[in-house]
């Protein structure tokens, strides 16, 4: 087991190489380099200066050399400071990275809570009405734009009957709510139609026939059997939407005032402040990565026939 | 039940009325959709603005139409030119399993799917500067790789069949077995998964507008309609409602078409969670 | 049982949401503002740095020596009394009864302490009241400035010359003290917390806490007061007040103020360097058209930098709209539609403009993309930059129209703006303006001191501004505080700075 944990920990190496490397390139061809963002909130500089400055920074020294001494520094935890506040960016980072997971995790449980039941259900009443009403609800579900989802929360919870909080007094869940809600919606109609179709197709796999003709009964073949085989496959796509709702959160965290990593990375990008673009690159990757790895290792744990000599 | 080539067009055919709308939809706008009249602000939906207008006085109805092609036509080709790109570079890298191209592919694809859900497309578009062609070319940049890898997989697992052996021994070429026999094959799971993703596609692209990424004022598009009358939600909502209902029909339409194709051409199959980047 | 975890955890969501409200606390008072925050330089109250001197003075932490009043005029404020002693000293006489919120009496030699740190860290100041010397005794200050300055009493009512206490400011961060109606506990850049300052000298302080909320989003802001969450609200769009103007449980106090939305025009870019591309550029917008719908109202058509209200301001003329006009200055200019695009050209090149902005004001990118249209007509194609980073294509010259809004008059007086404005190297002249003439005028009106004179020179300045077209001013915007109907005390004043008092109250 050690060894295979090493194994999947070495295998991550060389994409997070790559991952620094991506984003060590597309940044250099942002076509402003350090010395240009040193000054640009200060009045017209000469050529000369910028010289000196870009000789100061290693700013003249060859790409790859650039990269590596670039690395080197990142792998000591500095990932440099921002242009705008001049603060480090990491801590800029990890002091907004809460209130992403929050969210995440909050909506990700809530999705599960109701996509769980509703897809279970629906594959045991298979073609019935009920299982129709869901169906067509879900299918709604993941069809409405999320930004047109907050507004109408908004909307409604807030303005109209003023049941949820608009500010984020406090930092704490119930500020949470509308946002969770948001982002519960899409993901929880997505979640019931794949468990509706993982139930479906477990239900007709031989083995399944086999418990039922030896007078299993149904509640213990789906609590033992089925669960099981979907719970296994779930945990890979939850995985999957822990990292987009990492990286995908910014149009909710935008709308909702949420000091998140998703409206951080925006402003990043609309500032033009490079290293904190970088750092919020380079640390949700290294996040999601390491969840993807967990995933895995989780399956693999679980799931005896899984084993880590079937790689691709 | 009906025969298989009417419930595929059944299964189309939202798609198709879409892209119908979008091609012929700006032959009937009603005003000029960019044509601003401030004495006919915020009017409210009736007989001569079906949709109102927006603050400019400018027929909100005109501009979903004129809005269309911009967001609609952007995703489809999009999602086409993903699946497109990803299917070829998947097919080759599979073909020839172990080449210095598959290692490069598979390194590449790895280090792509990486990067948490739009957080790639989002600082390409960012960098590039704001404008539909650079969030387009952004969300090109990593919607690919999904298809690369399912197809490279699909690929190695029919590589040694027999009848493919068969078909080298009888003497055909590299590109005959690609382009005969493996592309068949490895064209379904990337439609399947196509289909799947143009609704997201949608939705996804007019996100980025919605941010200030994407399209840039006066533009039509609908996330940014959506986005720059916000403000108005509460004192004229014909201006975020008209635009917002349209992309959630375009999405539906976008979806259902998606699903019939997936259960049309694969009834068992609901592997396809796992592959999509966007979930 | 799935059913059971799934009604428990809706409970649980909804009571988790309706909790929430009642564990707000009654007796603070919530103020929620977009005009609070790092983007706007002031986030902080200490007056020495930046524009935090704004929030100082804005949110009753400090006062200064001298106030506007309504009119505009200073009047004394922790001074008594003023005597020019000559053309260059000033002797002012300080209130005896004044404590700073540390605990030390405000003597002028206080004063003096402030003042003089002020000048020596902060490059507006230094350069606007061009002291020579201070000299305290008692509670009478003697300010000797350089060169005869008649505005030194307006300059004394800039935010930045807020009188705090320089003994008790620290290196460590913790927020100054002043004189003023409140005390600041916590100041970061999101908020401020303020408590009543018990030992005020102008009455007593009838709140007891108020919690300044930097919210930059204006819907956001719009809501949070309607659902209640915020007792009264600075910067809703305008498009959002009229949502609160027919609304009996809220009260809305506005007044004019002498920020204008006023466009640079850059005359490094080849195509504008010709007079009549500018004039033409001028005369293409509807600025009555855009003050009434676009600003629902909210602003006045302007054809000056400041609003006719003020002596020295500049009436409306409607002859300031004329598309033919427009159309006949191109076509002198040699920009003709040759191909019959639409938008006219000239050697083959179409006449394209670049216009920047940005979206902090909310109606600044409405006043583009309407500009857009309105230079449409005319057959100019704008390309339109709302950006955040705005300063980079300034400083780069990426631009050539720049359209931003700004508080003209701050101080009750017309010479900052041309100081800031004119001269060819002055801190605003983004375009690179240069004229001879108007930099003569502005040498001319910062050592006169006759009021009659003085404005005559501003009305002077002020058409050679408009009639070169260096800027293009388009509307001068009211200010608006909007508040619920059970809170008194607070009052729009044209100054945009005057805002928490001591007689802020809620019932």
């Amino acid at each position: 087991m050690k060894k295979c944990l090493l194994q999947q920990c070495l295998s991550m190496l060389p994409v997070l190489l790559g991952v620094t490397l991506l984003t060590f390139m597309l940044l250099h061809f942002s076509g402003e380099d350090a010395a240009d963002m040193l000054y640009r909130q200060h009045s017209a500089v000469s050529d000369a200066v910028l010289t000196q400055t870009r000789a100061r920074l290693g700013l003249d020294r060859p790409l790859p050399v650039q990269y590596f001494s670039w690395l080197g520094v990142l792998l000591t935890g500095d990932a440099g400071t921002s242009y705008i506040s001049g603060q480090p960016v990491s801590a800029i980072f990890f002091d907004r990275l809460p209130n992403t997971l929050l969210l995440a995790s909050a909506s990700l449980a809530s999705a599960l809570c109701l996509a769980l039941p509703a897809g279970i259900y629906c594959a045991l009443h298979h073609n019935r009405k009920a299982d129709y009403l869901l169906q067509v609800l879900s299918f709604a579900g993941s069809s409405v734009p999320c930004f047109l989802l907050a507004l109408l929360l908004i909307y409604f919870f807030s303005v109209r009957f003023q049941t949820a909080s608009i500010l984020n007094h406090s930092g704490g869940f119930p500020a949470f709510i509308l946002p969770v809600i948001t982002l519960t919606i899409p993901v929880a109609a997505k979640y019931t139609r794949y468990i509706r179709g993982e139930v479906l197709r477990a239900m007709q796999q031989p083995y399944i026939y086999g418990a039922l003709l030896r007078g299993i009964s149904k509640t213990v073949i789906l609590r033992h059997y089925i669960l099981h085989t979907v719970s296994l496959n779930m945990i890979t796509v939850i995985a999957m939407s822990f990292g987009s709702l990492l990286g995908g959160t910014a149009i909710i965290e935008n709308i909702f005032m949420i000091n998140g990593i998703g409206s951080l990375t925006v402003q990043a990008i609309l500032m033009k402040d490079y290293p904190l673009l970088q750092a919020c690159i380079i640390w949700s990757t290294l996040i999601f990565t390491i969840i993807n790895t967990a995933a895995e290792l989780l399956c693999s744990l679980l799931d005896p026939r899984n084993s880590f000599s079937v790689q691709e | 039940m009906a025969s298989k080539k009417s419930s595929y067009l059944f299964a189309a055919l939202p798609l198709l009325i879409l892209l119908l709308i979008s091609l012929t939809g700006s032959f009937f706008t009603l005003h000029d959709p960019y044509q601003q009249q401030l004495q006919n602000a915020l009017l409210p939906p009736g007989c001569e603005y079906p949709c109102g207008t927006d603050r400019y006085g400018r027929c909100i109805f005109s501009r979903l139409l004129a809005g269309a092609p911009v967001s609609i036509l952007t995703a489809l080709l999009l999602t086409a030119a993903a699946a497109l790109s990803g299917t070829a570079a998947g097919l080759y890298a599979g073909y020839y399993q172990g080449s210095f191209f598959d290692k490069i592919l598979q390194q590449l694809t790895n280090v792509i799917l990486a990067f948490p859900g739009l957080l790639l497309a989002l600082a390409i578009a960012g960098i590039a500067g704001s404008g539909m062609l650079n969030a387009a070319a952004a969300l090109l940049c990593s919607a690919w790789a999904p298809y690369a890898r399912l197809v490279r997989r699909q690929t190695i697992s029919v590589r040694q069949a027999p009848y493919l052996e068969a078909a080298k021994l009888s003497g055909c070429s590299d590109t005959e077995i690609l382009l005969c026999y493996l592309l068949p094959i490895a064209v379904k799971p990337a439609l399947i998964m196509a289909a799947a993703n143009m609704g997201t596609m949608l939705l996804t692209l007019s996100g980025l507008s919605f941010l200030g990424l994407g399209a840039q004022p006066p533009s039509a598009e609908w996330g940014l309609m959506i986005s720059s009358n916000r403000s108005l939600l509460q004192t004229a909502p014909w201006t975020v409602f008209a635009p917002g209902m349209a992309l959630f029909i375009a999405v539906c339409c976008c979806n259902f078409s998606g699903n019939a194709i997936h259960d049309l051409l694969e009834p068992e199959q609901n592997n396809l969670m796992k592959e999509s980047k966007y979930v | 049982m799935y059913k059971l975890l799934f009604f428990i955890l809706t409970t649980a969501l909804f009571i988790g949401g309706c909790s929430n409200k009642t564990a707000d606390q009654k007796d603070i008072f919530r103020y929620g503002t977009t005009a609070y925050g790092t983007s706007m330089d002031n986030a902080g109250i200490d007056p020495h740095i930046n524009y935090q001197g704004w929030s100082a003075i804005r949110y009753g932490v400090g006062e200064t020596l001298f106030r506007l009043d309504t009119q505009m005029q200073p009047q004394p404020w922790l001074a008594t009394k003023y005597e020019y002693l000559d053309a260059k000293t000033c002797k002012i006489t300080l209130r005896d009864n004044i404590n700073f919120s540390s605990g030390r009496k405000l003597t002028a030699e206080a004063a003096k302490e402030c003042l003089e740190h002020l000048i020596s860290v902060h490059d507006r100041a230094a350069e606007d009241l061009k002291i020579s010397r201070i000299t305290a005794s008692g509670q009478e200050l003697i300010i000797r400035t350089a060169e005869p300055l008649p505005a030194l009493l307006n300059y004394l009512c800039d935010p930045y010359a807020c009188i705090i206490d320089m003994q008790s400011k620290t290196s460590d961060g913790s927020p100054v003290a002043g004189t003023g109606p409140f005390v600041a506990q916590r100041v970061t850049p999101q908020e401020i917390l303020l408590q009543r300052n018990s030992n005020y000298w102008d009455g007593p302080v009838k709140t007891a806490s108020i919690l300044i909320k930097s919210i930059p989003d204006g819907d956001t802001l719009t809501m949070a007061l309607q659902s209640g969450e915020i007792d009264a609200a600075q910067g809703l769009s305008y498009a959002s007040l009229k949502l609160f103007r027919d609304n009996p449980s809220f009260t809305i106090s506005s007044t004019d103020t002498s920020r204008v939305f006023q466009a640079a025009l850059n005359y490094d870019s080849p195509a504008l360097q010709d007079a009549r591309v500018r004039a033409a550029v001028a005369l293409a917008v509807d600025r009555e058209a855009f003050c009434k719908v676009l600003l629902d109202g909210n602003g006045t058509p302007a054809s000056g930098p400041f609003p006719a209200s003020l002596p020295y301001g500049t009436a409306w003329q409607p002859s300031f709209y004329d598309i033919a006009a427009a159309r006949r200055l191109l076509s002198e200019a040699g920009w003709r539609d040759s191909d019959n695009d639409g938008y006219v050209d000239k050697d083959g090149r179409p006449l394209t403009l670049r216009w920047l902005t940005y979206p902090a004001r909310q109606e600044l990118p409405l006043l583009a993309e309407a500009a857009q249209q309105y230079l449409k007509n005319i057959g100019i194609k704008t390309e339109v930059n709302i950006t955040d980073n705005y300063a980079a294509f300034l400083k780069n010259g990426q631009w050539d129209i720049y359209a931003k809004a700004f508080v003209s008059a701050p101080t009750g007086e017309p010479e900052y703006y041309f100081t800031t404005h004119v001269p060819a190297n002055s801190a605003y002249n983004s375009g690179h303006y240069r004229n001879p003439q108007a930099e003569a005028l502005l040498q001319t009106l910062r050592s006169e001191i006759q009021p009659a004179k003085r404005t005559q020179l501003a009305h002077q300045l002020s058409q050679l501004l408009t009639e070169d077209n260096a800027y293009i001013y388009y509307a001068h915007l009211k200010m608006s505080l909007i508040m619920k109907n059970n809170v008194h005390g607070l009052t729009a004043h044209p100054s945009d700075y005057y805002e928490i008092t001591a007689s802020l109250a809620k019932e």
